[in-house]
């Protein structure tokens, strides 16, 4: 579990690093279209078409650093204030929650690969659509692991504790 | 269908996120009604897959690099200095400040967290007591996503495929209003309570001026680059960026290398958040409209009465109640289908409706118990929700009225952009 938990972290602070460059590279992106527009009087929609495929990866990778760090939006005044054992049963649905959806994005993307796969529907020359697909699987790939990671180490936690107490009243 | 909404609301209320409720309840909703998967897949990205969307995660870094780089230390300065003199000085320098902050960033969390801990800080030093910083506060980051550039102005643009120009023009006039309505309150309590003003003073006002300039013109630079159409919302976002980044590191030399990433990594997870939110959303909101449920809905709304004052009032309770539990950008986006073909057969104007919108969405997010703001700031300024809840109830007050106001004269709304980007 240790080294899982590790390659977890390893590919969040990547991602966090990729977060970065994207948002700076869609300020520059914008930056530049604006000035070959007004001083050049010429405009790329190459530009444009890149900074929209760079958002849509902000988009949905700044997703997995969410979840990482339990940050995703929650209307969490009830759960806050539940407590024990039905505490525990809320916080597996919101885990099986995000592995079942998790799962169904790259469930998907692999439904369109077949469909966005080629350039016949891409609006960049030699750039299919799937490009675009891929980080909402990337995204699901993420959910479902974590959401997976952190049942078993719950249940594991649990398991681990009750051999303790066990062990301590015999 | 009982199942997807029934899943929907109880994902909801058990505190799984939002996003993943409404991706999730509408992902059974697909299943269940045989829909193909990969049409899961194809709207949650087409959802998000919009130029003007971009704007947002720009704004927001504008926000934070103005937060992280003191450029709103220097603002709320300014605002002390020029309205600081009137009874209750610092709580109309507050409304100032989120005034001017609104048009650099548009984004009432940026608000909350950033220039909010400043205010708050300063007026309870101040002899102010706690639940009147807290509360005022809360009630004026309202005015960021109202006043130009905003967020969910942005976001309703994108979905109603309205002009975003014009929507940000048409949000200047209710985000001055608002500005007014909240300052008369301020002055009516500062006089009931006595509470203590700065003497004015010329000099130091057009000291503090001078510092402070940079930052306060801001606005101004983004509101007129629409009018002379030198820049798209979008482009408007990265100019916002660059000239904060330019005066936080240049200027006033408050922001290093570190920060600067931060504000980066932080803007884009605070972004995907919301987009997050409206790509599961659009899923949702196919369902709705595949079903049939908007048009019943709109139906529904449409036969109480055919008097578009009543059927506005209707709109307007139905949006304030959802603003008070959900996310703007996923009422936005899940809404938006049903109330769009009523407000045009009624014959409402897209622009006056968005505002209208938008505000209602807004005076949600502060009004008790669920307002997303106030928990903002009960936890940065450290004040308890049930005092707060207290405290805000009577700036809710002007805002409803500003609210009824835009509803029922959309001039207010219409008339900047008809005259500034029409006429």
């Amino acid at each position: 579990m240790k080294y899982i938990k590790k390659l977890l972290d390893a590919f969040v602070s990547l991602v966090s690093v990729v977060l970065m460059c994207l948002v700076a590279g869609i300020v520059l992106l914008m930056l530049n279209e604006l000035f070959l527009r007004n001083i050049l009087n010429k405009s790329f929609r190459g530009m444009t078409e890149l900074a929209g495929f760079m958002f849509l990866w902000m988009a949905f990778l700044g997703v997995i650093v969410l979840d990482d760090r339990n940050r995703l939006i929650a209307l969490d005044i009830f759960y806050l204030r539940t407590k024990g054992a039905f505490k525990e049963l809320l916080w597996y649905v919101h885990k099986v929650v995000a592995l079942a959806l998790g799962i169904t994005m790259i469930i998907a993307f692999a439904g369109l690969y077949p469909y966005v796969s080629t350039e016949f529907f891409s609006s960049m020359p030699k750039f299919a659509k799937a490009w675009q697909y891929l980080p909402m699987a990337i995204t699901g790939a993420f959910l479902a692991i974590k959401a997976l990671y952190d049942i078993i180490e719950r249940i594991l936690t649990i398991a681990h504790k009750t051999v303790v107490v066990a062990k301590e009243t015999t | 269908m009982i199942l997807f909404f029934g899943s929907f609301f109880v994902f909801l209320l058990i505190g799984t996120p939002i996003s993943l409720s409404i991706g999730a309840s509408a992902v059974l909703g697909c299943l269940n009604l045989g829909y193909p998967i990969m049409v899961i897949g194809q709207k949650m990205v087409s959802g998000i897959d919009s130029f003007l969307l971009i704007a947002i995660p720009l704004f927001i870094l504008a926000g934070n690099l103005m937060n992280a780089g003191k450029i709103t230390e220097k603002i709320f300065d300014f605002s002390k200095r020029l309205v600081g003199w009137i009874p209750g000085g610092l709580g109309h320098a507050n409304v100032v400040a989120s005034l001017i902050f609104a048009g650099m960033s548009g984004s009432a969390a940026a608000d909350a967290g950033g220039l909010g801990t400043i205010e708050m800080e300063a007026m309870t030093t101040n002899g102010y007591d706690k639940d009147f910083s807290a509360s005022i506060t809360a009630a004026s980051t309202v005015i960021g996503p109202v006043f130009p550039p905003s967020i969910p102005l942005i976001i309703y643009g994108s979905v109603a495929s309205v002009s975003v120009s014009q929507l940000f023009m048409g949000g200047v006039i209710p985000g001055l209003l608002m500005a007014l309505s909240l300052m008369v309150l301020v002055y009516i309590f500062a006089v009931k309570r006595k509470y203590p003003r700065f003497p004015f003073s010329l000099g130091l006002l057009w000291s503090q001026f001078l510092q402070s300039i940079l930052s306060i013109i801001t606005p101004l630079i983004i509101l007129s680059g629409f009018v002379l159409g030198w820049f798209t919302p979008t482009e408007a976002s990265s100019v916002a960026v660059v000239y904060a980044l330019v005066i936080a590191v240049f200027v006033y030399r408050t922001l290093d290398w570190k920060k600067f990433k931060e504000c980066l990594l932080e803007s884009a997870i605070t972004s995907a958040n919301t987009l997050f939110i409206i790509g599961t959303s659009m899923l949702f909101s196919y369902v709705l409209i595949k079903e049939g449920v908007s048009l019943q809905i709109a139906n529904f709304i449409l036969g109480i009465s055919d008097n578009p004052y009543l059927i506005l009032m209707v709109i307007n309770v139905l949006l304030l109640v959802l603003g008070m539990f959900m996310e703007p950008g996923a009422i936005l986006t899940l809404m938006l289908p049903v109330l769009l073909p009523i407000v045009k057969i009624l014959g409402i104007d897209l622009v006056h409706f968005g505002v209208v919108m938008v505000l209602n969405l807004m005076i949600g997010q502060v009004t008790p118990p669920f307002g997303v703001c106030l928990f903002i700031i009960s936890d940065v300024g450290d004040v308890p929700l049930n005092r707060l809840y207290r405290g805000i109830l009577p700036f809710l007050v002007p805002l409803l009225i500003v609210l009824l106001m835009c509803t029922y004269i959309p001039q207010l709304v219409t008339w900047l952009p008809n005259m500034l980007l029409l006429g």
